[in-house]
């Protein structure tokens, strides 16, 4: 197994290095630079001073002697400083990790707590009313942008209601409350599980259905084991490996569609973050943002990958 | 009686001669009425006949032809109603659905309802678009590789797994932040970062087919490789290829929407769902109708497509059903 784990380490260095090229000549084939862009607006700007400030940056050099710099200087643990906020990348980064990893983590909790038992109770209790009340309501919820119903919750929870705040991550002056923290995190988590809820759903419910199809669910009653160790042992540890499987895409979306969450709830996330980067081509911050952004997905699916074949013994990695 | 062993000629006759026409008749027997027999039905029509039967997907059928026609008649009904897209009235701003405006003014005092139909032309393009330019991307590579196999099925698995790494929304507001966001340019970005699964889909069906016997007859009668990928194996692959679009149409709309709702996609003044919405960010508790109905109109559409694409899937390959 630690073979394994260090060879999946070892094959995503080229991956995360071509996306790094990608994501950096996508940039600069951009045809303006930042500061050309931001400095259009400001008449008392000329362009020596744009030439300078492009040269004080390394923005005149060739592409590849740039990106060979950066590489450079990321490979010391450096992403560079943003061109506006002049403050280090990574620690502009590190700032708001913690709270977009929150929101995911806690989505991915909302997602795998309220999705797999509702597809499981849909499955054993097949076309009864409740089973087809979640199937129309997940084709429904489905087809809105779960951002767009965080909005309306937000209108009525927190507008109407007053149940909840409006947004951000604590009150302020409460920063070291828990209560406070967890009272501004329901809303966020609850709506960024959608989706998550209902692919689990979905995933539970036609794979119980598949297993409990199957003779060695028979045969596990026809011996006179109890309903509730065939459920546990035979039916649900197997219906429950492609809901595993399929974390990892979750987590890909959950960290991409940040950006939609933050906005919404006013998050003060790394998405959001990368947002307004982009809006300011903040050239060293969307990059660095999409390097981190990788590398936990990749981690994301690492994790997936080992829990496999901890979950079903019939997987061996060598 | 020597010819009883016979049992057509067991009977008793009354002459040789009335013994002989029945011999005749029963050995050859008066030909049967032309079976009834529907003529053969090709793989298309009866996968359209089970669509037509599906009721659900004709109900969605329905409603997408409804949201287009109002839709593209947009100008039509504004110049009927004495309205027009984006004709400000300051004085009438944030109202809420009354008789004169059904859906409300925005903050400019611009009728909602009308607005909205435009927008529903934008959905409409970039959901078609998408999903084409998705085919376009994901068939060819995925038949490409699967055909080939070896080093380039290696080159593509390689390339979707990058695809697949990178977090897609960061790299989509890159690109996003420097190509003009027209329509066209959006549909191309989107569906550059979305082929994946379609390519992964053609890639697999394309593998089990190759391995057919008309797919080896095709070989041994010296086809090119150009045209068996093209002539033998696209046509079994389409079916399954026109399910998938149905559904990537739904994300070509939602992928829309959610970039132009953070700010990155269509430009104001011309409105789409997207960022109507983005607008309506400012105003929401003062004027909730303004989030409410783009929301609404994303979901109807979605819905209805969704649902044309699941009757589509049952209708050509009911295997793939959950």
């Amino acid at each position: 197994m630690r073979r394994y784990i260090l060879r999946r380490v070892l094959q995503a260095i080229p991956l995360l290095f071509v996306i790094s090229v990608i994501a950096f000549t996508l940039y600069r084939i951009a045809p303006n630079t930042p500061f050309r862009a931001e400095l259009a607006l400001n008449p008392e700007a000329t362009e020596e001073d744009i030439r300078r400030l492009e040269a004080k940056y390394g923005l005149d050099q060739p592409l590849p002697v740039q990106y060979a710099r950066w590489l450079w200087n990321v490979l010391h643990g450096d992403f560079g400083r943003s061109y506006f906020t002049k403050r280090p990348v990574m620690e502009m980064i590190l700032e708001r990790l913690p709270n977009t990893l929150t929101l995911t983590v806690s989505a991915f909790l909302v997602s795998l707590l309220a999705g797999v038992p509702l597809g499981i109770f849909s499955a054993l209790h097949r076309n009864s009313p409740i089973d087809n009340v979640l199937r129309v309501v997940a084709v429904f919820v489905t087809s809105l942008p779960s951002w767009w119903i965080g909005l309306v919750c937000i209108i009525i929870f927190a507008g109407q209601l007053r149940w909840f705040p409006h947004g951000g991550v604590y009150t302020i002056g409460k920063e070291w409350d828990l209560l406070d923290r967890l009272h501004h995190l329901v809303l966020p988590a609850l709506v960024a599980g959608i989706d998550g809820s209902i692919g689990y759903l979905r995933i539970m419910r036609s794979q119980t259905l598949e297993v409990l199809r199957q003779d060695y669910v028979r045969t596990a009653y026809a011996k006179g084991l109890s309903d509730r160790l065939v459920m546990w042992r035979h039916v649900l540890r197997n219906a429950f490996l492609p809901v595993w499987t399929s974390f990892g895409g979750l987590l890909a979306g959950l960290i991409g569609g940040a950006a939609f969450f933050e906005t919404v709830f006013s998050w003060p996330g790394v998405g959001r973050m990368v947002l307004e980067a982009a809006l300011k081509r903040d050239f060293p911050v969307i990059l660095a943002a999409t390097m981190i952004g990788a590398t936990l997905i990749l981690i994301g699916y690492l994790i997936v990958d080992i829990g496999y074949a901890w979950l079903d013994p019939r997987v061996r990695y060598d | 009686m020597a010819d009883t062993a016979h049992p057509l000629q067991s009977q008793p006759v009354a002459s040789p001669a009335g013994a002989a026409a029945a011999r005749e008749a029963v050995l050859r027997p008066a030909p049967l009425a032309p079976p009834m027999l529907r003529p053969a039905e090709g793989f298309w029509r009866s996968s359209l006949r089970r669509l037509w039967r599906n009721r659900i997907a004709m109900l969605a059928l329905a409603g997408l032809a409804l949201i287009i026609v109002l839709s593209f008649s947009a100008p039509l009904i504004a110049q009927v109603r004495g309205l027009d897209r984006d004709a400000m009235d300051l004085l009438n701003n944030y109202q809420r659905p009354n008789a004169k405006h059904w859906f409300g003014t925005d903050e400019y005092g611009r009728d909602y309802f009308i607005r909205l139909l435009y927008g529903g032309q934008i959905s409409i393009m970039m959901g078609f678009s998408v999903a084409l330019v998705i085919l376009a991307i994901g068939v060819p590579l995925g038949l490409i590789a699967g055909y080939y196999g070896g080093l380039i099925d290696d080159i593509f698995n390689w390339v979707v797994q990058i695809m697949v790494t990178t977090p897609t929304l960061f790299v989509l507001i890159l690109v996003a932040a420097w190509i003009p966001p027209t329509p066209l340019s959006l549909a191309l970005i989107i569906g550059a970062f979305n082929w994946m699964g379609n390519a992964r889909q053609a890639r697999g069906l394309t593998m089990q087919i190759k391995r057919m016997d008309y797919v080896l007859a095709a070989q041994a009668l010296g086809a090119s490789h150009t045209r068996i990928m093209v002539r033998h194996i696209m046509p079994n692959i389409l079916s399954l290829m026109i399910v998938l679009a149905g559904f990537d149409v739904v994300a070509g709309i939602l992928a829309e929407t959610g970039l132009s709702f953070l700010g990155l996609g269509i430009r104001p003044p011309l409105p789409s769902w997207g960022n109507m919405l983005h607008n309506a960010l400012n105003y929401a508790f003062k004027a909730p109708h303004l989030v409410v109905f783009p929301g609404l109109a994303v979901g109807f559409l979605v819905l209805c497509v969704y649902m044309l694409a699941d009757g589509l899937r049952d209708a050509f390959d009911p295997r793939l059903k959950e």
